[in-house]
C-alpha cells in the first residue's frame, strides 16, 4: 500500500492466553481526532480483542503515543493520513491493504474509520462492524444499513435509534474501559473523601465543550470563594490558561484512574461523549457526578446516582454543581448501573467473533453474490 | 420475461463522445430493457432524454470529496427504481458505482470509453466484482495483459446506419467538417491552423467547426486575428447532425488522443472520406487508402496536405465515402452493437435473454421524437 506508514510492533508485551480457535485475522481502523479519551477507549477495546485475534490497526487522526501502546500491545500499526473526507484513494489503499493480510473482518472507531471500512470490507466481501466512541451518528447508521454491517452500540437508546434507522445488525456492547484496566481491585473503587474539588477531566477540544466548565466555575467561584477547581486537559499540546483564576489547570498526555483522586465531583460537559471511560471510572469510585441527560449517559447511570443537566445549559449547570458540592452523600453501587446490560451482552471478542461467523455462513455476504 | 431495469451512472454530462454513445443506447433501448439515467448536471442531452420519457435524476457522481454522498446516491436510486445492473460511464463513476455494488449487492457493469484504462479503472476492476465493456481493442489487450480478462468484453462503438446515411453530392464548392468538442485534447486549433494555410490556395473552400467546449473563444479570436472568417465558421453545437454531415464533403479528426470517436464513425455512415490522426482506436475505424487517409498528430502540414489531395480529388472522395460506408456496415452497426450490449447487461444481471426479444426497437426512435 502507498500511502499507509508501517509504524511498527514490538509483539512481545503481550502473552496470548491459550485459546482453543487460531487468532482471527482482523483490521481495525481507528480514527480518534488526537483525543486521549477516545484513544483510551479505542485502546481498551482493541486490547480486549488482542486476546483472540491478530490485529493489524489502520489508524487516520491518531497521536504517536497512541500508536506507540497499540504496538506495544502486539498489533501492527500503520497510518491512513489525516484526510477528513474518505475518498476512492483512501478506500482503495484500506482495502489492497486488508486484502494482502486476509482480514476476515475490518472493525472500526471513528466516523472517518467507519466510511472507509464499510466500503473497503464491501469490496473485499469481509463483514465490517461499526463501533461508535459515543451514540451513533446519523451517518454512522446510514453506513450501516445500507451495508448490512453490524453496528455495536452502548446503550437501550441507542439501539432504539439503530432499530428506527432499520440497521438490521446491532448488538449492544457493554463499554470496555473499566473491565480492561488492568492490574486494579474492586477495593480501590472507593468514594474518595474530597468533596469539595470540582473536577473537570478530557482533550481541549469542542465537543467536549470545557468552556461550559470554565463559565460554571467562574459564576460558582464569585460567590464561593473558597470551592476549588480543576481541570485536567489531556493532549500532548498545552494547555491554554483558564479564563477564570478559580480554575486550576493541569495537563495530561492521557487520562490515568489515579487523576481522579484530586477530585470530589466530576463534571462532564461533552456535547456528545467522546470521552466515556472517565466518568465511568469516577461513576464506579462513588464520586459525586454532574452529567449531561443526553441519552448515552443517563443510558448508564440513573438518575438518582448523579446530579443530571440539559447538555450545554449553563442556568442548569450551574445549580448542579452545587447541588452535588452540597449533598456530601454516600458513594453510589455504580457498577451495578454500567454492568447492568452487561450481564446479557457477550464480550467485544465474542461479538466480533459471533460477527464472522454470521457473515461467513451460507447465504451470509461473505458468500454470496460474486459475479461470474 | 419481464423487463431489465438498468440504472445508467454517467460520471460526467457535457455533450461529448461519452454521452452520445450513452444517448445511442438509449434511443435504441431494446423493448426489454428499461433504463433509468444519473448523471451530474442538465445539458441538451439530458432535454432530450426526459422529453422521451426517460427518467433522468441528476446528482453528484464522485470518487472524491462526495465518494461516499456518491456510493449512497447510486445505491438508493438503484433500490428505489428496482435496478437489476448498474451501468456506468468514465473512471469516476466506475469507482463509484463500483463500490456502490459492492455496498448494495446490485451487479454492475463498468464501461470503458478511452483507448486505455485509467488507474482508477483498473484499480475498481481489481478490488470490485464488476464486468466491464470495453469500446477500444487497446484497453482490451491492457485489460487482459493485467488479468481482467475473463471479466473484460470488447464491444466497439458504433452508428446508426439508418439515421447517418451518404447524401446525393453534386460537386461545387467543398466543405471540409470538423466535429468534436472543442477541447484541447480535440486539436480545434490544429484544425484551424491547416484550415488556415489551405485557404490561401483554396478560395472556394469553406472549413466548418461543429461542437463547444473551452477553447470556443479562443478559436474564436485565431479566426479573427487571421482574418478567416469569410471560409471559417464556428458552427457551436448542432442538435442535427445527419443534417451536419450532409453539408460537408470532407471531415478532419485532429485528435491528439481518442478512444472510437463516434464522429469519424458518423462521418463513415454518411460516406464521407476521413483525414484523421492515427491515435488510438482511430487506428481500427479508418483504413489508410481505403476509407481515408491517416497522419501523424499534431502536424499541421500532413494534415493540410492530405485535406488538400482530397479536395484535388472528388472521385477519390467519392471512392472512399463508399468504402467508409460498407465498412461501418459490416462492422460497426447500430442494431449489432445493442444487441451485444443488451447480452452483456443480462448476462451481468445473471438472466438468460430469451432468442425472440433479441430484435432492436425503434418504435420511438429520439431524434424522431425531437423532430431531429
Amino acid at each position: 500500500m502507498s500511502s499507509a506508514e508501517m509504524l511498527g510492533t514490538s509483539g512481545t508485551s503481550t502473552e496470548r492466553p491459550p485459546a482453543r480457535e487460531p487468532p482471527l485475522p482482523i483490521a481495525a481502523v481507528v480514527d480518534t481526532e488526537c483525543d486521549p479519551g477516545q484513544e483510551a477507549l479505542a485502546l481498551s477495546r482493541l486490547s480486549a480483542l488482542a486476546a483472540g485475534c491478530d490485529i493489524e490497526a489502520f489508524t487516520i487522526d491518531a497521536s504517536r503515543a497512541f500508536e506507540s501502546r497499540l504496538a506495544k500491545e502486539g498489533m501492527v500499526v500503520r497510518r491512513l493520513g489525516r484526510q477528513l473526507h474518505a475518498d476512492w484513494a483512501s478506500v482503495r489503499d484500506l482495502a489492497a491493504a486488508s486484502r494482502r493480510s486476509q482480514h476476515r473482518a475490518i472493525y472500526c472507531m471513528g466516523p472517518r474509520a467507519h466510511a472507509r471500512g464499510v466500503v473497503a470490507a464491501r469490496l473485499l466481501r469481509v463483514p465490517a462492524a461499526l463501533h461508535p466512541y459515543a451514540m451513533p451518528s446519523f451517518r454512522d447508521l446510514s453506513l450501516a444499513r445500507m451495508s448490512g454491517s453490524t453496528l455495536f452500540v452502548a446503550t437501550d437508546a441507542a439501539l432504539g435509534h439503530a432499530r428506527l434507522a432499520r440497521c438490521d445488525a446491532v448488538v449492544v456492547q457493554t463499554p470496555m474501559g473499566l473491565e480492561s484496566t488492568p492490574g486494579r481491585q474492586a477495593s480501590e473503587r472507593k468514594a474518595l473523601q474530597r468533596p469539595g474539588c470540582v473536577g473537570w477531566i478530557g482533550a481541549w477540544r469542542e465537543p467536549n465543550n470545557p468552556a461550559l466548565f470554565e463559565r460554571a466555575a467562574e459564576a460558582l467561584g464569585r460567590e464561593r470563594r473558597d470551592l476549588p477547581f480543576l481541570m485536567i486537559v489531556l493532549g500532548t499540546s498545552p494547555p491554554r490558561a483558564s479564563s477564570t483564576s478559580a480554575i486550576t489547570v493541569i495537563a495530561a498526555e492521557e487520562f490515568a484512574p489515579a487523576q481522579l483522586a484530586e477530585m470530589g465531583v466530576l463534571v462532564h460537559t461533552g456535547f456528545d461523549d467522546g470521552c466515556p471511560v472517565a466518568w465511568m471510572e469516577a461513576h464506579l469510585r462513588g464520586m459525586s457526578l454532574v452529567l449531561p441527560a443526553d441519552g448515552f449517559v443517563d443510558g448508564f447511570v440513573r438518575a438518582s446516582e448523579a446530579h443530571f443537566y440539559s447538555p450545554g445549559y449553563l442556568n442548569e449547570l450551574i445549580p448542579a454543581i452545587a447541588a452535588a458540592v452540597d449533598s456530601g452523600r454516600q458513594p453510589t453501587p455504580g457498577a451495578r448501573a454500567l454492568c447492568a446490560s452487561g450481564d446479557s451482552s457477550p464480550s467485544l471478542l465474542t461479538a466480533v467473533a459471533q460477527v464472522v461467523s454470521r457473515e461467513n455462513r451460507p447465504g451470509g455476504f461473505g458468500n454470496g453474490g460474486e459475479q461470474s | 420475461m419481464s423487463q431489465l431495469r438498468v440504472l445508467e451512472v454517467l460520471g460526467n454530462s457535457v455533450t461529448g463522445g461519452m454521452e452520445r454513445y450513452v444517448g445511442n443506447l438509449l434511443e435504441n433501448c431494446p423493448a426489454d430493457v428499461a433504463p433509468t439515467v444519473l448523471l451530474p448536471f442538465a445539458s441538451r442531452l439530458t432535454e432530450r432524454w426526459i422529453a422521451c420519457g426517460i427518467p433522468v435524476h441528476f446528482g453528484a457522481v464522485d470518487d472524491g470529496r462526495d465518494f461516499i454522498p456518491s456510493i449512497e446516491r447510486i445505491g438508493e436510486l438503484a433500490r428505489r427504481t428496482n435496478a437489476d445492473v448498474i451501468h456506468s460511464h468514465l473512471a469516476n463513476a466506475n469507482a463509484a458505482c463500483t463500490a456502490a455494488s459492492a455496498v448494495f449487492g446490485i451487479p454492475a457493469l463498468v464501461t470503458i470509453h478511452g483507448r486505455e484504462l485509467t488507474q482508477r479503472d483498473a484499480e475498481a476492476l481489481a478490488l470490485g466484482g464488476a464486468r466491464a465493456v470495453v469500446v477500444c481493442d487497446e484497453a482490451l489487450a491492457q485489460a487482459n495483459e493485467l488479468g481482467f480478462g475473463a471479466r473484460v468484453r470488447w464491444i466497439p462503438n458504433a452508428v446508426d446506419t439508418r439515421r447517418f446515411v451518404p447524401r446525393e453530392r453534386t460537386g461545387g464548392a467543398v466543405t471540409v467538417g470538423f466535429v468534436g468538442r472543442l477541447a484541447p485534447e480535440k486539436g480545434p486549433q490544429i484544425f484551424l491552423s491547416a484550415a488556415a494555410c489551405l485557404t490561401r490556395h483554396y478560395r472556394n473552400v469553406t472549413f466548418r467547426l461543429v461542437g463547444d467546449g473551452p477553447l470556443r473563444h479562443a478559436l474564436a479570436s485565431q479566426i479573427q486575428a487571421g482574418q478567416l472568417g469569410a471560409q471559417v465558421r464556428l458552427e457551436g453545437a448542432i442538435d442535427d447532425m445527419p443534417a451536419a454531415y450532409a453539408s460537408f464533403d470532407i471531415v478532419v479528426s485532429t485528435s491528439l488522443s481518442e478512444g472510437t470517436p463516434l464522429a469519424i464513425l458518423e462521418a463513415m455512415s454518411c460516406g464521407l472520406p476521413v483525414v484523421a490522426t492515427f491515435v488510438g482506436g482511430v487506428r481500427e475505424l479508418v483504413c489508410q487508402g481505403v476509407t481515408g487517409a491517416l497522419v501523424p498528430p499534431a502536424s499541421i502540414e500532413a494534415i493540410a496536405e492530405a485535406v488538400a489531395d482530397l479536395i484535388e480529388a472528388p472521385s477519390r472522395r467519392v471512392e472512399w465515402g463508399l468504402a467508409g460506408r460498407r465498412r461501418v456496415e459490416r462492422l460497426y452497426s447500430q442494431d449489432a452493437h445493442v444487441a451485444a450490449m443488451r447480452d452483456e447487461l443480462h448476462r451481468v444481471a445473471r438472466r438468460v435473454p430469451s432468442s425472440n426479444t433479441s430484435t432492436v426497437s425503434h418504435a420511438t426512435p429520439l431524434h424522431l421524437a425531437t423532430g431531429s
